[in-house]
């Protein structure tokens, strides 16, 4: 709108400078018509090119231009910086949403936020070649997202959890619409997304420092059956499969609330173990 | 400056009229021309502009037929470049201009006025 204002009044506010200049520069001598048209069409060149060097600065394109303001707080931003590096496949969907959100009125980081059903998918086909380190934080910030979920929206729990929806895109907006985090908690999910990318990258090129620890077989499955049994123990077996459903397909007959209670549990035992062993079970459950 | 005398000023008038009514022609040929993208964008921009620039002169020149001074005709040139408004002004020059030519004896007609 605004950019469309100064387009239209780029030519009628350039000619009007130009009248007024012309006049002042030449208000004691009256010119011929052809020397008067000269000089007025050279001053409005002038303010033209002035008028449009000055149209080009970032800043006052930020003010009048709304899609650029937006194209660069999201070239700026590091989430979709990490996106577009490690994920670009990706990068055109969020950028899209993300800009829709914002040319509608929200922040960037509530945008994002909004978005996180599109990174939470692709995070989990990464997750496993990150390193435990970063499985263990992205663990850490699903519990908590989940945390946020289990006693207003315990099925949305389970969609977060599960990145339920967004198979079918019928679907998405109403997923995107039902997770509604804190933004400390968009904030942290962000920073571990980005820690995802980066070390999935590496990850994928065998590229991770010597120094990155990974657990035995036999101390990872005596964690897994540990985990498993006290589980059971808690929750019941009915809830225990649907955790662990492959498919990762909504159960008919469990509450909500109680597989969600579950998984943050599970995902609080698995925080309290060895990072390496938390990690490696982080990567088993999330992915 | 010499000031001019009614034969000069009706002749102004009328050259500035053609002017004027010619430019507007090449307008519309220019847009037909721009919409079958006969044109690169720059080469059209180039013709806009020598156009406008050529009609400046004749609304300068039906200015000074009608007696007009210089902040007058600075403001004519201005108002050229607001769209609606310049078809205004170019309706209010274009009277005065009737006028005074038909004054001189001057037959008007749809490209311009005869002697």
């Amino acid at each position: 709108m605004i950019l469309a204002t100064v387009l239209l009044l780029f030519l009628p506010l350039s000619a009007t400078v130009a009248a007024l200049v012309v006049g002042v520069m030449h208000r004691d001598e009256s010119l011929e018509d052809a020397a008067l048209v000269r000089h007025f069409l050279f001053v409005m060149v002038v303010v033209m090119l002035a008028a449009s060097a000055i149209g080009r600065t970032d800043g006052i394109r930020r003010e009048i231009d709304p899609q650029y303001r937006i194209a660069s707080e999201l070239d700026a931003d590091p989430v979709i910086k990490a996106v577009e590096a490690f994920d670009p496949d990706n990068a055109t969907r969020l950028r899209g949403t993300v800009a829709a959100q914002v040319e509608a009125g929200a922040t960037l980081p509530a945008a994002l936020g909004a978005a996180r059903p599109l990174l939470y998918e692709r995070l989990r086909e990464r997750i496993g070649f990150a390193d435990p380190a970063t499985q263990a934080t992205w663990a850490a910030v699903v519990a908590d997202s989940l945390e946020e979920l289990e006693s207003t929206r315990p099925q949305a729990c389970w969609r977060v959890d599960a990145g339920a929806a967004l198979d079918d895109d019928a679907d998405e907006d109403a997923a995107t619409q039902a997770f509604d985090f804190s933004a400390d908690n968009d904030q942290d999910f962000m920073q571990a997304a980005i820690a995802v990318y980066e070390s999935a990258d590496r990850g994928m090129r065998r590229e991770h420092p010597d120094s990155v620890v990974y657990p035995s077989a036999d101390e990872r499955q005596a964690a897994a059956s540990a985990l498993f049994e006290q589980l059971e123990a808690d929750y019941g077996s009915d809830i225990v499969r649907a955790l662990h459903d492959l498919d990762r397909r909504a159960p008919a007959d469990v509450e909500w609330s109680q597989l969600c209670a579950a998984r943050r549990a599970e995902l609080e035992a698995i925080l309290e173990l060895p990072e390496p062993v938390a990690g490696s079970l982080a990567d088993s459950v999330l992915r | 400056m010499h000031e001019p005398d009614d034969d000069d000023r009706a002749e102004l008038a009328a050259s500035g009229q053609k002017i004027v009514i010619w430019s507007i022609v090449l307008n519309f040929m220019l847009r037909a021309v721009d919409g079958a993208k006969l044109l690169p964008s720059l080469a059209l921009d180039a013709l806009g502009f020598a156009i406008a620039a050529w009609s400046l002169l004749g609304v300068v020149r039906i200015c000074s037929a009608l007696g007009r001074g210089q902040a007058t005709k600075l403001t004519y040139m201005a108002l050229s470049f607001v769209p609606l408004v310049n078809l205004v002004s170019l309706v209010v020059l274009n009277v005065g201009a009737n006028r005074l030519l038909r004054q001189a004896g001057w037959r008007l007609g749809l490209f311009g006025a005869r002697r």
